[in-house]
């Protein structure tokens, strides 16, 4: 007796909590169960079912050849490995399913080994009948009753569980579209926005008609005349000191007297003669001058026409011509630089030349001094030799060297003269240099208009335009994509709601009720008797099964019907957005 | 108009260069004969008094001062006894490059002559000289000056005679007699005597108070009448004091 008690003692822990009266929550099992069929029971882990129940007797030949299929464990899908949360009904329901037909093989199973136990032991005594259900039955219909009851509380769990996920999925996925639809009503705002900018500044383009130029203040022979008048003063003021600064060779000077002397200085010519002849026999001189006077003229005027093109014209007052008035500027930013520079070093050229020319002159004149007290003491040799001939040779020497040492003895005092007057003439030549750039700048003009464009701001309105509306696209088809997942979850939570997982519970309920007979068929085969000759067997099998409800009571997720009438209200939006790609009827439909 | 602008610089750079290659010509160029030629006999011997040859330097100096452009200028010492040679110099001024108008080379030239020209006059008065000369050859120098004259290059010649005019050399010594007409009259005949046709001669110096200054006076009236010199009793004078009356009208 305690053989077969022990042998049906091995029961699941599920069934074994519930036998004590152990309280379930409904959860414990489920969890429990789900264990149980993912540890031992799956049919690519043989051996570790043979470790979970290594007791267990191998299965009678009869059994098998009386063909007790039901028995054997089915095969799971390697499909249906995963919580089966995410397909329809039957995916949630199929592992709970192949639980209970491993769950009730084992009790089948144990109900046959039961019977052959009483049987060897020959019981129940045939020709006794029996009140009570015997012993061993009774266990079974616990068991049975208890498995039955534990499959519904794991459907119901499972099935909840579906929904509660599918729920947090909508609610997750009308978050998503929420934002993207707030995302996209806010591109569609400012593309609204920009697009009538674009409008705006082309209507303001069009009516802009104002010429981009600026003309001339003074005639052109004004300018010229003004142009020649500077560089003459400047040529005459700067020619001397080169002249000084750039000594002539002996030949040049014997050039330059012979010129010198051809010329009658009571002429009225006689200045204009001296002054070419000068030029003439101080050619390294007119040239560093004239390059000098044409490089303040010139880069002065420049620097005044640049000037005028910075000032005369602001890009901010012809929007449309922006781009050419800035490239205007540009291109006369780099030529004013350049002749302010210029002007800067020729200016400090100058006033560093004119700084030193006193010094220059003055070692002229020492040299020109001792020349001539050499010529003295040679002219007083001559004569105390009484040699004419000579001494008035180097008397003609001695005049000679004076006249040079008088000229550059004059030269001395006028470099002294420009020298102390130095910043004063650097003032002057500042001045004729900025009546060069006010020349320049008056004379300066421009025509821009042939060269007017869009406004500038048009290109950037453009490019932003363009940017969002790839935005737009992109938002959109995300949108798209929430909400119908969104859609998808709700119609699951929706479905799941109006399942009915339990119906075809009959079936199992008979499979269950034939575990008595099976224990006691299997017993009168063991004892070799037609189960009607046992007495014991007389009463029909008492099975107490737990009612079945089909709609089990299942429960909406939380703020479902708010998600999903949000979701409504978000497509109807995104429609409203996106008009051609989703019609107001397709949307409200959705 | 650009054309306009390169034929104009052209035209103003082909006028420089030709201003300038002319004034180089013209510097090398040898000057026509012009001006006057000026022949100083300088007599230093010890008959004259210092003050006397300190006159006759001034007069020198202020001739000289005096010269122009074309002017030639010949100093010759008088000659003494017993030599053949006597101190000698010339020197002329270069003419006008242009007639009549003097350029800044011609002035400069002119002065530079003068100042040779006065250095060297001045050496011609040594007074230190003076006292070792006992002798004065006037005709010798004369005869020397007419020379001179010839080689004027048909300058008009004017001869200054700073002396005393007191010849005393060779037979005559006109300290202590004065030769008469016959003496000069045989000189002629004999070609002796200097041609100074067209010669403007001037003495300067002599005694022109005394008897015998009267008497010199007189033979020299006579001897330059008798060379053909262009001489009148005004040219003969104790002292001049403005070179400008060296000149004959």
């Amino acid at each position: 007796m305690s053989s077969w008690l022990r042998s049906l003692g091995r029961v699941p822990s599920t069934f074994g909590a519930a036998a004590a009266g152990t309280p379930s929550n409904g959860h414990a099992p489920h969890a429990a169960g789900d264990d149980d069929a993912t540890s031992h029971d799956g049919p690519g882990d043989p051996a570790s079912a043979g470790v979970a129940r290594p007791e267990l007797p191998p299965r009678p030949s009869v059994m098998a050849a009386g063909g007790v299929a039901a028995a054997t464990p089915p095969d799971v899908p390697a499909a249906d490995d995963g919580d089966g949360s995410a397909g329809g009904v039957h995916r949630i329901t199929r592992k709970t399913n192949y639980w209970f037909e491993r769950e009730i093989s084992v009790v089948e199973r144990d109900a046959e080994q039961s019977a052959v136990e009483w049987a060897q032991k020959g019981l129940p005594r045939h020709d006794v009948p029996r009140t009570e259900p015997l012993e061993p039955e009774q266990v079974l219909a616990k068991r049975c009753s208890q498995l039955f009851r534990d499959w519904q509380l794991r459907v119901k769990t499972r099935m909840q569980d579906a929904i509660e996920e599918s729920g947090r999925e909508l609610g997750e996925h009308v978050g998503t579209v929420r934002a993207k639809v707030a995302r996209l009503e806010t591109v569609a705002h400012d593309l609204a926005d920009r697009e009538q900018r674009i409008e705006r500044l082309r209507r303001e383009s069009a009516q802009d008609e104002r010429p981009v130029r600026y003309a001339s203040m003074i005639p052109r022979w004004g300018f010229w005349a003004g142009a020649i008048a500077l560089g003459t003063v400047e040529f005459m003021a700067n020619f001397p000191v080169f002249r000084l600064m750039l000594p002539m060779n002996a030949a040049l000077a014997k050039v330059a007297s012979g010129i010198a002397d051809g010329v009658d200085p009571e002429s009225l010519g006689a200045g204009l003669t001296m002054l070419l002849a000068e030029w003439a026999t101080h050619l390294e001189a007119v040239v560093v001058a004239f390059v000098a006077v044409i490089v303040l003229v010139v880069l002065g005027k420049f620097a005044g026409t640049s000037a005028r093109a910075w000032f005369a014209l602001r890009a901010e007052d012809y929007p449309t011509a922006g781009r050419t008035v800035r490239a205007h500027q540009r291109d006369h930013l780099f030529k004013g630089g350049a002749s302010v520079l210029g002007i800067a070093f020729v200016l400090m050229f100058l006033f560093a030349s004119r700084g030193d020319i006193a010094g220059l002159t003055a070692e002229r004149v020492r040299q020109d001094s001792i020349a001539v007290a050499s010529a003295e003491t040679r002219l007083a040799d001559a004569q105390a030799s009484r040699d004419d001939a000579a001494s008035v040779t180097r008397n003609e020497e001695l005049l000679q060297l004076r006249d040079v040492l008088l000229q550059h003895q004059e030269d001395e005092r006028y470099a002294t003269t420009v020298q102390r007057n130095n910043v004063p003439i650097l003032l002057l030549n500042l001045a004729l240099v900025i009546t060069a750039a006010v020349l320049g700048y008056a004379h300066a003009h421009a025509d821009l208009g042939e060269k007017r464009g869009e406004h500038p701001d048009l290109v950037r309105l453009r490019e932003r335009c363009v940017e969002l509306r790839a935005e737009q696209i992109a938002v959109d088809h995300d949108a798209r994509a929430a909400a119908a997942q969104a859609n998808l979850a709700a119609s699951r939570v929706s479905h799941l709601l109006a399942a009915h997982p339990l119906r075809g519970w009959e079936s199992k309920a008979r499979r269950l009720e034939s575990v008595i007979a099976r224990f006691r068929g299997e017993n009168a085969r063991a004892r070799g008797l037609d189960p009607a000759n046992i007495r014991a067997f007389d009463e029909p099998p008492q099975l107490d099964l737990p009612p079945v409800d089909e709609r089990m009571g299942l429960a909406e997720p939380a703020e479902f019907a708010r998600l999903r009438d949000e979701l409504q209200e978000l497509a109807l939006r995104l429609a409203a957005l996106a008009p051609r790609a989703m019609p107001r009827e397709s949307a409200a439909s959705a | 108009m650009m054309q306009t602008h390169s034929r104009a610089a052209a035209l103003a750079a082909a006028a420089l260069l030709t201003l300038v290659v002319a004034a180089c010509r013209d510097a090398g160029a040898d000057p026509p004969a012009a001006g006057t030629q000026y022949i100083v006999g300088v007599d230093i011997s010890g008959s004259r008094t210092p003050t006397q040859l300190e006159e006759a330097k001034e007069l020198l100096t202020d001739v000289v001062g005096r010269m122009r452009n074309g002017d030639r200028l010949v100093l010759v010492e008088t000659y003494q006894t017993g030599t053949d040679a006597a101190r000698q110099w010339d020197g002329a001024i270069a003419p006008p490059r242009n007639a009549g108008r003097l350029t800044a080379g011609d002035r400069k030239r002119a002065e530079r002559f003068r100042s040779s020209a006065a250095m060297i006059a001045r050496t011609f008065f040594d007074t230190t000289r003076s006292r070792q000369i006992a002798s004065t050859d006037l005709f010798t120098t004369i005869q020397r000056a007419a020379d001179y004259a010839k080689a004027g290059n048909g300058r008009p010649t004017t001869l200054l005679l700073l002396s005393d005019m007191l010849h005393s050399s060779g037979p005559v010594d006109m300290e202590k007699s004065i030769p008469d007409s016959t003496w000069i009259a045989r000189r002629k005949a004999e070609g002796r005597l200097p041609d100074l046709r067209g010669v403007c001669v001037f003495a300067v110096g002599g005694d022109v108070g005394s008897a015998r200054g009267a008497r010199a006076r007189a033979f020299w009236r006579a001897y330059f009448s008798a060379a053909g010199a262009r001489y009148a009793d005004e040219q003969y004078r104790n002292m001049i004091s403005d070179a400008a009356e060296v000149r004959c009208p």
